[in-house]
Protein backbone atom coordinates (compact mmCIF):
# COMPACT_ATOMS: atom_id res chain seq x y z
CA UNK A 1 0.00 0.00 0.00
CA UNK A 2 0.85 3.55 -0.47
CA UNK A 3 2.58 5.48 2.16
CA UNK A 4 1.26 8.69 3.23
CA UNK A 5 4.29 10.40 2.29
CA UNK A 6 4.26 8.89 -1.21
CA UNK A 7 0.53 10.10 -1.27
CA UNK A 8 0.98 13.78 -0.66
CA UNK A 9 4.21 13.28 -3.13
CA UNK A 10 1.49 12.13 -6.27
CA UNK A 11 -1.22 14.44 -5.14
CA UNK A 12 1.46 17.42 -5.60
CA UNK A 13 2.54 15.82 -9.17
CA UNK A 14 -0.49 15.32 -9.64
CA UNK A 15 -1.28 18.85 -9.33
CA UNK A 16 1.96 19.98 -11.30
CA UNK A 17 1.81 21.09 -15.30
CA UNK A 18 2.25 18.89 -17.64
CA UNK A 19 3.83 20.08 -20.63
CA UNK A 20 0.85 19.26 -22.99
CA UNK A 21 -1.35 21.37 -20.60
CA UNK A 22 1.46 24.41 -20.68
CA UNK A 23 1.53 23.83 -24.48
CA UNK A 24 -2.60 24.16 -24.60
CA UNK A 25 -2.31 27.35 -22.55
CA UNK A 26 0.13 28.94 -24.68
CA UNK A 27 -1.87 28.38 -27.87
CA UNK A 28 -4.77 29.72 -25.96
CA UNK A 29 -3.18 32.72 -24.74
CA UNK A 30 -1.55 33.24 -28.25
CA UNK A 31 -4.66 32.56 -29.88
CA UNK A 32 -6.57 35.18 -27.18
CA UNK A 33 -3.89 37.90 -27.60
CA UNK A 34 -3.55 38.06 -31.46
CA UNK A 35 -7.36 38.47 -31.91
CA UNK A 36 -7.28 41.36 -29.15
CA UNK A 37 -4.33 43.04 -31.25
CA UNK A 38 -6.38 43.34 -33.60
CA UNK A 39 -8.71 45.13 -31.61
CA UNK A 40 -6.59 47.55 -29.14
CA UNK A 41 -3.43 49.15 -29.76
CA UNK A 42 -0.98 46.60 -27.48
CA UNK A 43 2.11 47.56 -26.14
CA UNK A 44 3.17 44.32 -25.07
CA UNK A 45 1.21 41.23 -23.30
CA UNK A 46 2.86 38.68 -20.68
CA UNK A 47 1.09 35.53 -18.44
CA UNK A 48 1.12 36.39 -15.05
CA UNK A 49 -0.86 35.52 -11.87
CA UNK A 50 -0.78 32.41 -10.12
CA UNK A 51 -0.35 30.46 -13.44
CA UNK A 52 3.19 32.08 -13.72
CA UNK A 53 3.82 31.69 -10.27
CA UNK A 54 3.72 28.20 -10.76
CA UNK A 55 1.14 28.31 -7.71
CA UNK A 56 -1.80 27.68 -9.97
CA UNK A 57 -4.15 24.17 -9.04
CA UNK A 58 -5.93 21.72 -11.33
CA UNK A 59 -8.04 22.07 -13.13
CA UNK A 60 -6.20 24.57 -15.01
CA UNK A 61 -8.41 27.71 -15.59
CA UNK A 62 -8.84 32.03 -15.51
CA UNK A 63 -5.08 32.02 -16.48
CA UNK A 64 -3.86 35.49 -16.15
CA UNK A 65 -2.75 37.83 -19.04
CA UNK A 66 -2.09 41.28 -18.57
CA UNK A 67 -2.28 43.42 -21.65
CA UNK A 68 -0.54 46.71 -21.05
CA UNK A 69 -2.55 48.77 -23.62
CA UNK A 70 -0.78 51.73 -26.01
CA UNK A 71 -0.75 55.43 -25.66
CA UNK A 72 -3.43 55.63 -27.91
CA UNK A 73 -5.61 53.94 -25.84
CA UNK A 74 -5.05 55.99 -23.08
CA UNK A 75 -8.59 57.01 -23.17
CA UNK A 76 -9.79 54.69 -21.30
CA UNK A 77 -7.51 55.13 -18.45
CA UNK A 78 -9.64 58.55 -18.12
CA UNK A 79 -12.97 56.84 -18.15
CA UNK A 80 -14.63 54.62 -15.55
CA UNK A 81 -12.68 51.21 -15.30
CA UNK A 82 -16.26 49.79 -17.19
CA UNK A 83 -15.75 51.14 -20.12
CA UNK A 84 -12.60 49.06 -21.20
CA UNK A 85 -14.12 45.95 -19.48
CA UNK A 86 -17.37 46.37 -21.53
CA UNK A 87 -14.98 46.93 -24.41
CA UNK A 88 -12.86 44.06 -23.88
CA UNK A 89 -16.09 42.14 -23.20
CA UNK A 90 -17.11 42.89 -26.93
CA UNK A 91 -14.25 42.41 -28.79
CA UNK A 92 -14.25 39.02 -26.94
CA UNK A 93 -17.65 38.26 -27.22
CA UNK A 94 -17.92 38.83 -31.34
CA UNK A 95 -15.10 36.27 -31.43
CA UNK A 96 -15.59 33.19 -28.80
CA UNK A 97 -19.81 33.95 -28.43
CA UNK A 98 -21.58 35.71 -25.25
CA UNK A 99 -22.09 32.50 -23.80
CA UNK A 100 -17.86 31.81 -23.34
CA UNK A 101 -16.89 34.97 -22.55
CA UNK A 102 -17.85 36.58 -18.61
CA UNK A 103 -17.05 40.28 -17.36
CA UNK A 104 -15.68 40.11 -14.03
CA UNK A 105 -14.55 42.78 -11.73
CA UNK A 106 -10.87 43.15 -13.38
CA UNK A 107 -10.95 41.08 -16.49
CA UNK A 108 -12.96 39.34 -19.01
CA UNK A 109 -12.80 35.42 -18.41
CA UNK A 110 -13.10 33.57 -21.99
CA UNK A 111 -14.22 29.73 -21.23
CA UNK A 112 -12.92 27.48 -23.75
CA UNK A 113 -15.95 24.83 -23.49
CA UNK A 114 -14.05 22.01 -21.55
CA UNK A 115 -15.72 20.20 -18.28
CA UNK A 116 -13.59 18.13 -16.21
CA UNK A 117 -14.05 14.65 -15.48
CA UNK A 118 -15.26 12.83 -12.16
CA UNK A 119 -10.90 12.86 -10.94
CA UNK A 120 -11.04 16.59 -12.72
CA UNK A 121 -9.22 15.36 -15.80
CA UNK A 122 -9.70 18.19 -18.55
CA UNK A 123 -7.06 15.61 -21.00
CA UNK A 124 -4.34 18.31 -20.22
CA UNK A 125 -6.95 21.13 -21.63
CA UNK A 126 -7.40 24.88 -20.16
CA UNK A 127 -10.61 25.58 -19.06
CA UNK A 128 -10.39 29.23 -19.48
CA UNK A 129 -8.20 32.59 -19.68
CA UNK A 130 -8.51 36.13 -17.97
CA UNK A 131 -7.75 39.06 -19.81
CA UNK A 132 -6.76 41.79 -18.01
CA UNK A 133 -6.32 45.52 -19.35
CA UNK A 134 -3.56 47.13 -18.03
CA UNK A 135 -1.32 50.33 -18.37
CA UNK A 136 2.12 50.64 -17.45
CA UNK A 137 2.32 53.30 -14.28
CA UNK A 138 6.08 53.38 -14.02
CA UNK A 139 7.86 49.68 -12.92
CA UNK A 140 4.21 48.88 -11.81
CA UNK A 141 0.80 48.26 -13.72
CA UNK A 142 -2.81 50.01 -13.34
CA UNK A 143 -5.95 47.84 -13.86
CA UNK A 144 -9.24 48.47 -13.33
CA UNK A 145 -11.37 47.76 -10.82
CA UNK A 146 -15.13 47.83 -11.61
CA UNK A 147 -16.01 46.96 -7.95
CA UNK A 148 -14.79 50.30 -6.65
CA UNK A 149 -14.92 52.03 -9.78
CA UNK A 150 -11.02 53.21 -9.62
CA UNK A 151 -7.78 51.84 -11.50
CA UNK A 152 -5.52 50.40 -8.99
CA UNK A 153 -2.24 49.29 -8.95
CA UNK A 154 -0.87 46.18 -8.49
CA UNK A 155 2.78 45.13 -9.80
CA UNK A 156 2.87 41.14 -10.39
CA UNK A 157 6.68 41.03 -10.28
CA UNK A 158 6.22 41.59 -7.00
CA UNK A 159 4.00 39.29 -6.10
CA UNK A 160 6.30 36.41 -8.09
CA UNK A 161 9.44 37.68 -6.57
CA UNK A 162 7.62 36.86 -2.83
CA UNK A 163 6.21 33.48 -3.92
CA UNK A 164 10.17 32.36 -4.90
CA UNK A 165 11.77 33.48 -1.84
CA UNK A 166 8.35 31.90 0.13
CA UNK A 167 9.45 28.73 -1.92
CA UNK A 168 12.98 28.79 -0.97
CA UNK A 169 12.44 29.26 2.31
CA UNK A 170 10.03 26.50 2.71
CA UNK A 171 12.62 23.94 1.18
CA UNK A 172 10.99 24.11 -2.23
CA UNK A 173 7.57 22.62 -0.84
CA UNK A 174 5.79 26.39 -0.86
CA UNK A 175 4.25 26.60 -4.14
CA UNK A 176 3.60 22.27 -3.75
CA UNK A 177 1.42 22.98 -0.49
CA UNK A 178 -0.17 26.57 -1.87
CA UNK A 179 -1.86 24.31 -5.65
CA UNK A 180 -2.61 21.69 -2.62
CA UNK A 181 -4.26 24.03 -0.47
CA UNK A 182 -5.59 25.55 -3.32
CA UNK A 183 -7.17 22.26 -4.61
CA UNK A 184 -8.90 22.30 -1.09
CA UNK A 185 -10.61 25.50 -1.92
CA UNK A 186 -11.95 24.87 -4.98
CA UNK A 187 -13.56 21.59 -3.94
CA UNK A 188 -16.84 21.40 -5.46
CA UNK A 189 -18.41 20.05 -2.18
CA UNK A 190 -17.89 23.31 -0.50
CA UNK A 191 -20.41 25.13 -3.69
CA UNK A 192 -18.66 28.23 -3.60
CA UNK A 193 -14.82 28.65 -2.58
CA UNK A 194 -14.31 29.24 0.63
CA UNK A 195 -11.86 31.56 0.21
CA UNK A 196 -11.82 34.50 -2.92
CA UNK A 197 -10.06 35.48 -4.46
CA UNK A 198 -7.71 32.17 -5.17
CA UNK A 199 -4.73 34.16 -4.46
CA UNK A 200 -6.10 35.49 -0.99
CA UNK A 201 -4.87 31.60 -0.32
CA UNK A 202 -0.83 32.36 -1.16
CA UNK A 203 -1.25 35.77 0.46
CA UNK A 204 -2.04 34.07 3.71
CA UNK A 205 0.52 31.61 2.89
CA UNK A 206 3.38 34.11 2.57
CA UNK A 207 2.53 34.39 6.32
CA UNK A 208 1.14 31.15 7.41
CA UNK A 209 3.69 28.62 6.01
CA UNK A 210 6.41 29.09 8.14
CA UNK A 211 9.54 27.48 9.94
CA UNK A 212 10.63 25.85 6.96
CA UNK A 213 9.26 22.23 5.62
CA UNK A 214 10.08 19.65 8.36
CA UNK A 215 9.04 16.64 5.98
CA UNK A 216 4.64 15.84 7.73
CA UNK A 217 2.60 17.16 4.89
CA UNK A 218 0.17 15.59 7.43
CA UNK A 219 1.18 17.81 10.12
CA UNK A 220 1.98 20.81 7.95
CA UNK A 221 -1.89 21.12 6.56
CA UNK A 222 -3.01 20.30 10.07
CA UNK A 223 -1.74 23.73 11.09
CA UNK A 224 -1.81 25.35 7.86
CA UNK A 225 -5.94 24.73 7.85
CA UNK A 226 -5.91 25.97 11.73
CA UNK A 227 -3.54 28.65 11.27
CA UNK A 228 -6.31 30.09 8.14
CA UNK A 229 -9.22 29.43 10.14
CA UNK A 230 -7.80 31.73 12.99
CA UNK A 231 -6.79 34.36 10.57
CA UNK A 232 -9.39 34.51 8.15
CA UNK A 233 -10.99 37.41 9.74
CA UNK A 234 -7.63 39.52 9.63
CA UNK A 235 -6.88 41.67 6.68
CA UNK A 236 -4.54 40.45 4.50
CA UNK A 237 -2.80 43.32 2.37
CA UNK A 238 -1.29 43.31 -1.23
CA UNK A 239 1.82 41.81 -0.97
CA UNK A 240 3.36 44.48 -3.39
CA UNK A 241 2.05 47.27 -1.03
CA UNK A 242 -0.07 48.82 -3.68
CA UNK A 243 -3.16 47.85 -4.24
CA UNK A 244 -6.09 47.42 -1.80
CA UNK A 245 -5.94 44.59 0.96
CA UNK A 246 -6.73 41.08 -1.01
CA UNK A 247 -9.52 40.50 1.86
CA UNK A 248 -11.61 42.98 1.16
CA UNK A 249 -13.43 40.80 -1.50
CA UNK A 250 -14.62 39.04 1.22
CA UNK A 251 -17.83 40.41 3.46
CA UNK A 252 -17.93 39.00 7.45
CA UNK A 253 -20.52 36.33 6.25
CA UNK A 254 -18.07 34.87 3.72
CA UNK A 255 -15.12 35.17 6.62
CA UNK A 256 -17.37 33.28 9.06
CA UNK A 257 -18.20 30.78 6.14
CA UNK A 258 -14.62 29.97 5.17
CA UNK A 259 -13.48 29.91 8.82
CA UNK A 260 -15.74 27.42 9.87
CA UNK A 261 -15.20 25.16 6.39
CA UNK A 262 -11.39 25.57 7.44
CA UNK A 263 -12.32 24.55 10.60
CA UNK A 264 -13.74 21.71 9.91
CA UNK A 265 -10.98 20.78 7.32
CA UNK A 266 -8.61 21.47 10.47
CA UNK A 267 -10.65 18.19 12.27
CA UNK A 268 -10.84 15.80 9.64
CA UNK A 269 -6.84 16.24 9.51
CA UNK A 270 -6.75 15.67 12.76
CA UNK A 271 -8.97 12.64 12.63
CA UNK A 272 -6.92 11.42 9.36
CA UNK A 273 -3.71 11.99 12.07
CA UNK A 274 -5.44 9.68 14.79
CA UNK A 275 -6.41 6.76 12.05
CA UNK A 276 -2.51 6.62 11.17
CA UNK A 277 -1.51 6.85 14.38
CA UNK A 278 -3.51 3.39 14.99
CA UNK A 279 -1.98 2.12 12.16
CA UNK A 280 -5.24 2.34 9.83
CA UNK A 281 -3.11 3.53 6.87
CA UNK A 282 -6.22 2.72 4.43
CA UNK A 283 -8.14 4.50 6.28
CA UNK A 284 -6.28 7.52 6.63
CA UNK A 285 -5.76 7.82 2.90
CA UNK A 286 -9.83 7.31 2.47
CA UNK A 287 -10.17 10.57 4.78
CA UNK A 288 -7.64 13.13 3.36
CA UNK A 289 -8.80 12.17 0.06
CA UNK A 290 -11.97 13.01 1.41
CA UNK A 291 -10.84 16.17 2.36
CA UNK A 292 -9.27 17.31 -0.53
CA UNK A 293 -10.73 15.99 -3.42
CA UNK A 294 -10.63 13.32 -6.35
CA UNK A 295 -6.51 14.15 -7.03
CA UNK A 296 -5.60 12.24 -3.61
CA UNK A 297 -4.55 9.34 -4.41
CA UNK A 298 -5.78 6.03 -2.76
CA UNK A 299 -2.62 4.07 -4.24
CA UNK B 1 -18.41 -11.79 25.23
CA UNK B 2 -18.79 -8.10 24.36
CA UNK B 3 -17.24 -5.18 26.89
CA UNK B 4 -18.63 -1.86 26.42
CA UNK B 5 -16.93 1.22 28.85
CA UNK B 6 -18.83 4.03 29.55
CA UNK B 7 -17.09 7.50 30.32
CA UNK B 8 -18.34 10.15 32.41
CA UNK B 9 -17.32 14.20 32.14
CA UNK B 10 -14.57 13.38 34.95
CA UNK B 11 -13.27 11.18 33.41
CA UNK B 12 -12.97 13.68 30.47
CA UNK B 13 -11.87 16.00 32.60
CA UNK B 14 -8.84 14.29 34.22
CA UNK B 15 -7.70 12.61 30.75
CA UNK B 16 -7.32 16.19 29.15
CA UNK B 17 -5.85 17.87 32.64
CA UNK B 18 -3.57 15.26 32.97
CA UNK B 19 -2.73 15.45 29.24
CA UNK B 20 -2.53 19.15 28.58
CA UNK B 21 0.02 19.54 31.97
CA UNK B 22 1.86 16.61 30.22
CA UNK B 23 2.17 18.94 26.96
CA UNK B 24 3.09 21.65 28.24
CA UNK B 25 5.66 19.87 30.28
CA UNK B 26 7.14 18.41 27.10
CA UNK B 27 6.59 21.76 25.06
CA UNK B 28 9.17 23.32 28.39
CA UNK B 29 11.64 20.75 28.35
CA UNK B 30 11.71 20.37 24.22
CA UNK B 31 12.33 24.24 23.89
CA UNK B 32 15.33 23.73 25.99
CA UNK B 33 14.13 24.88 29.33
CA UNK B 34 14.24 23.36 32.69
CA UNK B 35 10.82 21.63 33.86
CA UNK B 36 11.97 21.55 37.69
CA UNK B 37 10.06 24.70 38.71
CA UNK B 38 6.98 23.38 36.21
CA UNK B 39 7.03 19.66 38.13
CA UNK B 40 7.26 21.88 41.66
CA UNK B 41 3.97 23.31 40.61
CA UNK B 42 2.47 20.59 38.72
CA UNK B 43 -0.04 20.22 41.95
CA UNK B 44 -1.64 23.61 41.98
CA UNK B 45 -1.41 24.18 38.24
CA UNK B 46 -3.61 20.26 37.86
CA UNK B 47 -6.06 21.44 40.64
CA UNK B 48 -6.79 24.90 38.26
CA UNK B 49 -7.28 23.30 35.01
CA UNK B 50 -9.15 20.20 36.68
CA UNK B 51 -11.22 22.33 38.63
CA UNK B 52 -12.16 25.04 35.81
CA UNK B 53 -12.39 22.05 33.11
CA UNK B 54 -15.05 20.49 35.37
CA UNK B 55 -16.82 23.58 35.97
CA UNK B 56 -16.93 24.76 32.05
CA UNK B 57 -15.23 27.68 32.60
CA UNK B 58 -11.74 27.24 31.65
CA UNK B 59 -11.06 28.56 27.75
CA UNK B 60 -7.13 28.81 27.26
CA UNK B 61 -4.24 27.52 28.99
CA UNK B 62 -1.07 29.82 28.82
CA UNK B 63 2.74 29.19 28.94
CA UNK B 64 4.48 32.48 28.48
CA UNK B 65 7.94 32.58 27.82
CA UNK B 66 9.52 35.56 28.60
CA UNK B 67 13.17 36.97 28.62
CA UNK B 68 14.75 37.10 32.51
CA UNK B 69 15.68 41.20 31.93
CA UNK B 70 13.66 42.71 30.14
CA UNK B 71 10.66 41.21 30.91
CA UNK B 72 9.58 40.76 27.00
CA UNK B 73 8.05 37.83 25.87
CA UNK B 74 9.88 35.56 23.70
CA UNK B 75 7.38 32.84 22.66
CA UNK B 76 4.08 31.82 24.05
CA UNK B 77 1.94 28.44 24.01
CA UNK B 78 -1.81 28.46 24.18
CA UNK B 79 -4.04 25.64 24.76
CA UNK B 80 -7.54 26.25 23.84
CA UNK B 81 -9.54 23.84 25.50
CA UNK B 82 -12.93 23.23 23.13
CA UNK B 83 -15.67 22.14 24.71
CA UNK B 84 -18.01 19.42 22.72
CA UNK B 85 -18.16 16.64 25.26
CA UNK B 86 -20.15 13.31 24.15
CA UNK B 87 -20.83 10.04 26.11
CA UNK B 88 -21.39 8.34 22.67
CA UNK B 89 -18.05 9.02 21.02
CA UNK B 90 -15.24 6.45 22.70
CA UNK B 91 -12.15 8.41 21.34
CA UNK B 92 -9.61 10.04 23.01
CA UNK B 93 -5.77 10.39 22.07
CA UNK B 94 -3.04 12.99 22.62
CA UNK B 95 -0.76 13.85 19.72
CA UNK B 96 2.53 14.41 21.84
CA UNK B 97 4.10 14.19 18.06
CA UNK B 98 1.97 17.39 16.47
CA UNK B 99 3.96 19.39 19.52
CA UNK B 100 7.22 17.78 18.67
CA UNK B 101 7.19 18.74 15.52
CA UNK B 102 5.92 22.35 16.06
CA UNK B 103 9.16 22.62 18.53
CA UNK B 104 11.40 21.62 16.13
CA UNK B 105 10.28 24.25 13.37
CA UNK B 106 9.61 26.82 16.39
CA UNK B 107 13.28 26.56 17.83
CA UNK B 108 15.02 26.39 21.14
CA UNK B 109 14.56 29.64 23.55
CA UNK B 110 17.39 30.67 25.33
CA UNK B 111 18.21 28.74 28.13
CA UNK B 112 18.09 31.30 30.86
CA UNK B 113 14.38 32.63 29.45
CA UNK B 114 11.58 32.50 32.14
CA UNK B 115 8.08 30.93 32.11
CA UNK B 116 4.78 30.88 33.79
CA UNK B 117 1.36 29.42 33.28
CA UNK B 118 -2.07 31.73 33.03
CA UNK B 119 -5.51 30.24 32.92
CA UNK B 120 -8.43 32.29 31.20
CA UNK B 121 -11.62 31.69 32.54
CA UNK B 122 -15.28 32.51 31.14
CA UNK B 123 -16.41 35.32 33.71
CA UNK B 124 -17.98 33.94 36.95
CA UNK B 125 -15.31 31.32 37.73
CA UNK B 126 -14.84 29.71 41.19
CA UNK B 127 -12.29 30.41 43.16
CA UNK B 128 -9.86 27.30 43.69
CA UNK B 129 -6.93 27.73 46.04
CA UNK B 130 -3.48 29.07 44.62
CA UNK B 131 -4.56 31.35 41.82
CA UNK B 132 -4.82 34.62 41.18
CA UNK B 133 -5.14 37.67 38.85
CA UNK B 134 -2.75 38.63 35.99
CA UNK B 135 -2.18 40.17 33.00
CA UNK B 136 -0.85 38.60 29.67
CA UNK B 137 2.36 40.00 28.09
CA UNK B 138 2.18 42.32 25.47
CA UNK B 139 1.75 39.73 21.84
CA UNK B 140 2.64 43.07 19.96
CA UNK B 141 4.68 42.38 16.66
CA UNK B 142 4.05 38.80 16.96
CA UNK B 143 1.38 36.59 15.12
CA UNK B 144 -0.11 33.33 16.48
CA UNK B 145 1.29 29.83 14.47
CA UNK B 146 -1.89 27.52 15.17
CA UNK B 147 -1.39 23.70 15.12
CA UNK B 148 -5.18 21.79 15.50
CA UNK B 149 -6.17 19.75 17.64
CA UNK B 150 -3.69 17.86 20.63
CA UNK B 151 -5.64 16.42 22.73
CA UNK B 152 -9.15 14.45 22.72
CA UNK B 153 -11.50 12.54 24.92
CA UNK B 154 -15.12 12.28 24.03
CA UNK B 155 -15.03 15.46 22.22
CA UNK B 156 -13.36 17.59 25.48
CA UNK B 157 -10.54 18.56 23.99
CA UNK B 158 -7.62 20.91 23.34
CA UNK B 159 -6.21 22.64 20.40
CA UNK B 160 -2.42 24.06 20.56
CA UNK B 161 -0.55 27.27 18.99
CA UNK B 162 2.21 29.27 19.50
CA UNK B 163 3.13 32.81 19.48
CA UNK B 164 6.36 34.10 17.04
CA UNK B 165 7.58 37.45 16.25
CA UNK B 166 6.95 38.87 12.79
CA UNK B 167 9.55 39.33 10.34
Amino acid sequence: MITLDEAFRKFKSRLELTQREQDNASARHTEVREYLATKFKIDRDFLTGSYKRHTKTKPLKDIDIFFVLAQAERHYREKHPSAVLDAFYDALAEKYGKDRVRKQGRSINVDFGIKPDDEDNTNEQILSIDAVPAFAAGDDYEIPDNASGKWIKTNPETHAKKAIAAHQAYSNEWKGLVRMMKYWNNNLKHGEKPIKPSFLVEVMALECLHGDFHGRFDYEFQGFFTTLADRIMDEWKDPAGLGPPISNDMDTARKQRARSLLETASHEAANAIHLARQGRNGDALVEWRNLFGPKFPLS
Amino acid sequence: MTSVCAYSYTHSVTYVADNILKSLKDIIRLSGLDPAKFADDWEVNQRGIRSWLDSGHLELVTLEIYHPNTDALITRWDITVVYQWSSGNGSFWTDTEQLRYAILKAGVVPSQAKYRLILQNKPGRPNVDGWSSASFRSTDGMVRQSLGATVQHQGLGANAAYWRKVG
